[in-house]
């Protein structure tokens, strides 16, 4: 066997490395790089780059962030009595989503002008397009009473 | 592409032109691949080094020579991106600082060289018959031995080892010969102190 042989099968043997490799996977000439530097693929390798320490100092930020959040949660589900309505320095009323039983247990001015209209057991946003339907069916007025019914949200 | 019509995309290189620089993306792409293999010799990093590559080449454009070789180019940027980050993983790890660190004789160019032979000789590979694009996928690639290159073929060994192998390493001299590879490959196979790449081991007649 000549030498330039034995090198054809040594370089062979290196073509098989680079394909085992993904070196000769197809190239897909129609994503530039230079237009998407950043895709889910090049993430994961820029993750994959990330040092142990890093990956660790990172994975300790995310788990005390998402911790956190979840205590958040749970101290704010755990009281469902309390008012989700504040009344700020600015007179700005903050309403949150709350359950239609826990709406109940407001002070009676704010409680009682609202109402669950989609019936869904909550009362928020998604109740004021049944509340518009209702008025437009009843009265046909529905610019006046829309207002009517903002003021009666924000309870002023 | 002819080699005049690489030359005018080569030209327009400099001035901005991006549709050139696109045309040569679909051309070279492949062979940035392979170099950035025969750097890292990890197949994780590939993309992560082609990508960067190629986003500081778009943005280098201005600066580039139409007389240099566009690939010694590429790689000479390649090169640059492998080291940086064999230098950032160091840092995260001392671990790996040895097995990240490119060998100091591996230059640009004599990548450069490498990756074009390879991707040469995946193309005559591919234009192979089957049955000896299996030969060399199960006898090179794979590394079986040819005793069980011969079993699956359905031939015997002999003929394999003395006819068949022999014909296919022929082929393959020529197709590279007509691409003007082989000479300058062998010829840089001879400037080393041994062969680049281990011959595999076994039962070599």
């Amino acid at each position: 066997m000549t030498r330039n042989t034995t090198q054809l099968e040594a370089v062979l043997t290196e073509l098989g490395n680079a394909r085992a490799a993904g070196a000769l996977n197809a190239v897909d000439a129609g994503r530039l790089p230079w237009k998407s530097p950043v895709d889910a693929g090049s993430v994961d390798v820029v993750i994959a780059r990330i040092g142990p320490r890093r990956r660790l100092a990172w994975g300790m930020a995310i788990a005390a962030s998402f911790t956190a959040a979840v205590v958040a949660l749970w101290q704010f589900e755990s009281q469902p009595n309390q008012i989700p309505v504040t009344n700020e320095n600015t007179n700005a009323l903050v309403l949150a989503s709350r359950d239609a039983g826990a709406v109940n247990d407001m002070p009676v001015d704010v409680a009682l002008v609202l109402e669950d209209f989609n019936q869904d057991g909550r009362i928020d946003g998604e109740d004021i397009q049944p509340y518009l339907d209702r008025v437009r069916r009843s009265s046909g007025e529905v610019g006046t009473d829309t207002s009517d019914f903002v003021r009666k949200l924000l309870g002023s | 592409m002819d080699e005049a019509a690489e030359e005018a995309l080569l030209r327009r290189v400099p001035t901005g032109d991006d549709a050139a620089f696109e045309s040569l993306y679909a051309l070279y792409a492949q062979r940035v691949r392979l170099a950035a293999w025969r750097f890292c010799r990890r197949g994780d990093q590939i993309d992560d080094l082609t990508n960067e590559t190629w986003c500081r080449a778009y943005r280098l454009r201005p600066d580039y020579d139409p007389t240099r070789p566009f690939f010694s180019w590429l790689c000479g940027i390649l090169h640059n991106v492998w080291r940086e980050q064999a230098r950032k993983n160091a840092a995260d790890s001392s671990d790996t600082a040895a097995d990240d660190m490119p060998a100091d004789d591996l230059s640009p160019d004599d990548v450069a060289a490498e990756a074009e032979m390879l991707a040469g000789l995946n193309d005559c590979v591919s234009r192979l018959d089957p049955e000896e694009q299996s030969l060399v996928r199960w006898r090179f690639f794979d590394g079986e031995p040819l005793r069980l290159v011969a079993q699956k073929l359905g031939i015997a060994e002999a003929t394999v080892r003395e006819i068949r192998l022999p014909a296919v390493m022929v082929k393959l001299q020529r197709c590279l010969s007509k691409k003007g590879r082989a000479d300058r490959f062998f010829s840089f196979s001879s400037a080393q102190a041994g062969p680049p790449f281990q011959v595999i081991s076994g039962d070599e007649p």
